[in-house]
């Protein structure tokens, strides 16, 4: 079962979080442990990690000693970080990461870390077509941005679609974020299989 | 944030402000940001012009307030909720009602009394004739299911697993599944349409069903070998189209339910066939491998054999290429492979079937041992482990004596995580084992200098107690039983590490002990001289810990605490004199331990610190007791808040300062004060100012506040709250610094210029009356942590004082310029009763100011009923 969705920026300032388990104590605590996880390991490292010391935020409640596991992936500013307990398969949700990812790309078109803090709730809705509960529902694209159409019928324009001369950089920056317009670049990774990790 | 409003996307221009704000202000100026615009939108919500699309805003901003804040701070959106719930059934457009249920799906908590009003939406939106307003009802029932909704919708979920869409059915499927789990009785009449479900068109629906049929399967409305039968043929079916492997989600699912029910021969069959097809076909499929091997993982190997030869194909074969891959998910992918197959199949530890691996990829997978990811390391151990234990032991013996090739990171300072690692796997199930290795591996990396120089391995601590806590319950014992042996063996060298560690142990799971609580007691006391001061203090405070077990305790501990005490420094005294006294008065000591959160070494330490605090001033003269070692901090569960370590007399000075930032002068109150310092350099004087004839001339501000505050009865000493007073040290006050009339000493009878003090007796009096007023508060304030509430109340604080005081009960008032938390108006609400245990109407309120005639405000009440009342009034 997939427990936690969470989306935070290269600041650890969380853009979505969703949660398909009662969490235990405070939500921007279990966050910043995640964040302290992931941020700090060096690229050369898979993209999954143990995580025993989250069971005493997530761990359900009847405890079947299921050990929790993070897979995480690095999108330009963003962090797309799934905690699942060991019936899921790692590898088949990091390939889920990037469904969710291809998804918001194709509602935002070429979304980008200011696309989720200001359409978060859109972000959740298209989280609500990849997974409901926990369990997934939908993997395919093509499907997943439908069903979405079909709900909203009202696409947003990302920040960048509607700005293409827009350069990026420049300008103060507050502490929380930084390259707020940057596109995620994730159809890069997917072709080269650099960039995303 | 340099994004102009028209192209952001945000909602209105008061979204994109807060969030501009937001995102360029500094962490704590967010915070307050944050608070504030949820105490608008509060606010804003009340208006009785309030449209659905405002509502919709307001929500959507509420859960974006709620989610950047900053950890520690708590935003409560309950209060939105009736408007969410509103939201949900009157929206007009999808979209606001979709805001509605999503706010009451992350904010409303299970089972919260409101449910039952979302039951009309949710059954309404099912019957809708529109696809989406029935998929997010049924997204909703699926977030949030409960018993009251099942009699309201059953009939038409039931209809909704037939439906035309692929979205309602497989939600309808999924929401059955999650209502079981409430009432297993539904699932009674759907099997037969839950079944056709598996034959669907849609790989997103027999996904869904597959999901549904295991609950059918636990609650026997399906037979499993027909189940079996029907999935198997599924594989078939699905691998006879040979999908592309970024389209082979059905039949990842397939081969995951196949895992779950027992792959048959055939089954395996079909799963060597995907694993030599997909096998070369790049990251796309590994998702698919890897289900693939967990199904063989689970097969028994006479049947892997059999499958082997029938089909020609050897699944870690045809994996090798992986090894060549220069990536690290595609070396774990290897490595997890390898680590499902029984080294039998491929290793060739029979002579019956030869390796399949060449010479140069076994160096790679040996290389892997010493690979960054710590995954890998493990995955890679336990794989050798299973192929000859000889590898790994010499591996470790080799890495006990320092010959570790150094990841290229790292350096060397990892090689004790990696020792433990080893030892992980090496010990496996064996507690006793591991508990033995850890001694070794302990003793290896703190090298043999004296006990009292070496170095505590923080990691190791961590490491083990983490083990510790997640192990269970027969690992557990075993290792504790050979760790505490090794404290009462006084031959045995205990160095400091492992001596932290036992201290923590010790707290936790003395009942674990095969040993005797004197034993353990005798043991530690024997050790204690020999280490540095921060064990020392671990170590006095777990042996009182262990005291309270002792029937008696043994002379042999007291001596030993007692000539620690004269050898050691002033915090280390206090400690030793803090276990004499304990560890004599069984009573106290006990329910010092009752009143502890958890078992925790820190909890009791801040048990004991609230115990200190809330004893007779010459007790409480000792600083802070929070020890200062840094073992201590990994089973913190938050860092330690000087809060907790009121200390009622200090601030007697700061009084007569200029006002002070909170957290400055909290920062001050957790270390020794100037005034503590005169305590301890008069030798144990503290005590003795009980005595002290001039503490009478605190009897008339006793009197007065009692008069305001309560009935006389509540005067006798043996009162603990008048108790807490009566040694107040004015003498030296008034010595030190005499009030000037018009200078702070007026500044001062300002605080009294409250409506519930009666009258002000003279400056020296008013300072008397306003400290004990602050201890007080400060003692209040810290007894009630666990009935915590905040808010904004839109009155000014004067305003808010008098509704407080519309309530008819005893309050107490400290003025804003006083410590603690100067800058806020302090008030304690007092019971009726003179009981001063009882928290019964007991509550602790505080107030700041803000610039618009607003205040914020804290609250502290453990009684329900009185904390509904106040912060109905504060609202």
């Amino acid at each position: 079962m997939i427990h936690a969705v969470l989306i935070f920026n290269t600041s650890g300032v969380p853009r979505l979080t969703k949660f398909y388990s009662p969490i235990h104590q405070s939500q921007q605590t279990l966050i910043e442990k995640i964040y302290a996880l992931v941020s700090g390991r060096p690229a050369g490292l898979c993209n999954f990690l143990d995580a025993p010391e989250l069971e005493a935020f997530l761990k359900p409640k009847d405890g079947d000693g299921e050990r929790l596991r993070v897979v995480y992936r690095n999108y330009a500013t963003l962090y797309f970080v799934f905690v699942v307990d060991s019936a899921e398969s790692e590898l088949g949700i990091l390939d889920l990461i990037q469904v969710f990812v291809e998804s918001l790309d194709s509602a935002f078109e070429n979304v980008c870390e200011l696309d989720l803090v200001f359409h978060f709730d859109e972000a959740h809705h298209i989280l609500a077509e990849i997974i409901q509960g926990g369990l997934v529902l939908e993997t395919n694209v093509h499907e997943i941005d439908r069903a979405v159409q079909d709900a909203a019928k009202a696409r947003k324009e990302s920040f960048a679609s509607a700005n293409p001369l827009y350069l990026g950089g420049g300008g103060a920056v507050g502490s929380r974020s930084a390259g707020l317009q940057t596109p995620l670049g994730w159809l890069a990774g997917r072709l080269t299989g650099v960039g995303a990790r | 944030m340099d994004v102009p409003f028209s192209s952001s996307g945000a909602m209105s221009r008061a979204h994109y402000a807060l969030v501009r704000k937001v995102e360029t202000a500094t962490p704590q100026a967010a915070d307050q940001i944050l608070l504030a615009e949820v105490q608008t939108i509060r606010n804003q919500l009340t208006r009785s012009t309030l449209t659905l699309k405002q509502c919709k805003e307001y929500l959507v901003l509420l859960l974006y307030c709620s989610m950047a804040v900053n950890p520690g701070v708590h935003v409560d959106l309950e209060f939105a909720l009736p408007h969410a719930i509103n939201l949900a059934e009157a929206g007009q457009t999808i979209q606001d009602k979709r805001a509605g249920y999503l706010f009451c799906g992350e904010v409303m908590p299970a089972e919260h009394e409101l449910q039952l009003m979302l039951v009309n939406s949710i059954r309404k939106d099912l019957e809708s004739s529109a696809i989406s307003r029935i998929c997010l009802a049924l997204d909703t029932l699926i977030q949030s299911p409960s018993r009251d909704v099942i009699p309201a919708i059953q009939t038409r979920l039931h209809d909704l697993l037939s439906h035309n869409s692929p979205d309602v059915k497989r939600r309808a499927l999924l929401a059955f599944n999650k209502l079981s789990e409430y009432d297993a009785d539904i699932l009674h009449d759907i099997a037969s349409k839950a079944r056709k479900r598996l034959s669907d068109s849609d790989p997103s629906v027999v996904s869904a069903a597959f999901t549904l049929a295991e609950s059918l399967l636990k609650g026997k409305h399906l037979p499993e070998d027909k189940y079996h039968s029907v999935v198997s043929g599924l594989l078939d079916a699905t691998w006879s189209q040979r999908p592309h492997p970024s389209e082979s989600r059905l039949l990842v699912r397939i081969i995951e339910v196949i895992t779950q029910l027992g792959p048959s021969k055939h089954d395996l069959e079909v799963i060597a066939d995907v694993v030599r097809y997909y096998a070369h076909r790049g990251r796309a499929a590994y998702a698919l491998l890897k289900q693939c091997f967990r199904g063989v993982s689970v097969s028994s190997t006479e049947l892997l054999v059999e499958v082997q030869a029938s089909s020609g194909i050897s699944f870690i074969k045809e994996m090798r290429h992986l090894l060549a891959v220069q990536e690290p998910n595609a070396l774990y992918m290897f490595m997890s492979c390898l680590s499902s197959v029984d080294p039998q199949l491929w290793a060739g530890t029979t002579p019956e079937i030869p390796s399949v691996l060449e010479e140069w990829e076994v160096e790679r997978i040996m290389k892997a041992l010493d690979c960054e990811d710590k995954l890998i390391r493990k995955q890679t151990l336990r794989t050798l482990w299973r192929v000859d234990q000889n590898i790994v032991e010499s591996y470790y013996a080799r890495a006990l004596q320092g010959d570790l090739p150094s990841s290229s990171v790292h350096g060397t300072e990892d090689h004790l995580p990696r020792l433990l690692e080893i030892v992980d796997i090496i010990c496996g199930d064996d507690g006793e084992a591991y508990a033995i290795q850890l001694k070794n591996v302990l003793n290896a990396a703190e090298g043999d200098g004296p006990l009292n120089k070496r170095p505590v391995l923080q990691e190791a601590v961590e490491e083990m107690l983490a083990r510790i806590h997640t192990a269970d319950s027969i690992w557990r014992s075993a290792c504790i039983g050979v760790l505490f042996s090794s404290v009462a063996d006084k031959e045995n060298e205990v160095g400091p590490t492992l001596m932290v560690i036992l201290t923590a142990l010790f707290c936790e799971y003395l009942e674990l002990s095969p040993l005797s609580p004197v034993e353990l007691l005798c043991g530690v006391a024997d050790r204690v001289t020999s280490y540095s001061p921060s064990i020392q203090d671990a170590c006095l405070i777990t042996m009182l810990r262990i005291s309270a077990a002792c029937d008696e305790i043994p002379s042999q501990a007291i001596e030993a605490v007692k000539s620690l005490q004269d050898r050691s420094g002033r915090h280390l005294a206090r400690r030793c004199v803090q276990f004499t006294t304990l560890s004599q008065s069984k009573d106290t000591l006990r329910r010092v331990i009752a009143d502890t959160r958890s078992s925790s070494l820190p909890d009791f330490v801040l048990a004991l610190e609230k115990y200190q605090a809330d004893q007779p001033r010459g007790a409480s003269r000792s600083p802070s007791l929070v020890p200062k070692s840094p073992p201590l901090k990994p089973h913190t569960p938050e860092p330690s808040s000087s809060r907790a370590s009121p200390l009622p007399s200090k601030l007697r000075y700061a009084a007569y300062e200029a006002p002070r930032h909170t957290p400055k002068l909290r920062r001050k109150s957790s270390s020794s004060s100037r005034h503590s310092d005169d305590g301890s350099s008069h030798g144990g004087l503290g005590r003795s100012s009980y005595q002290d004839p001039m503490t009478m001339t605190i009897t008339p501000g006793d009197l007065s506040l009692a008069a305001q505050t309560s009935d006389l009865r509540s005067i006798p000493s043996s009162s603990p709250r008048m108790s807490r007073m009566s040694p107040l040290p004015v003498v030296q006050i008034l010595n030190e610094e005499p009030p000037t009339g018009t200078g702070s000493g007026a500044a001062d009878l300002i605080a009294l210029d409250s409506p519930f003090i009666s009258e002000p007796a003279g400056p020296s009096l008013a300072n008397t009356i306003s400290s004990i007023m602050e201890q007080d508060f400060e003692a209040t304030w810290n007894s009630l942590e666990s009935g915590a509430a905040r808010g904004w109340c839109e009155a000014s604080i004067d305003a808010v004082l008098r509704r407080l005081q519309g309530l008819q009960r005893r309050l107490r008032v400290t003025e804003r310029d006083r410590p603690p938390f100067e800058g806020d108006l302090k008030i304690v609400i007092a019971p009726e009763s003179a009981d001063n245990w009882s928290k019964k109407g007991l509550a602790a309120i505080r107030l700041k100011e803000s610039d618009d005639d607003s205040c914020l405000w804290w609250l502290r009440c453990e009684d329900d009923e009185l904390r509904n009342i106040v912060k109905a009034t504060l609202r």
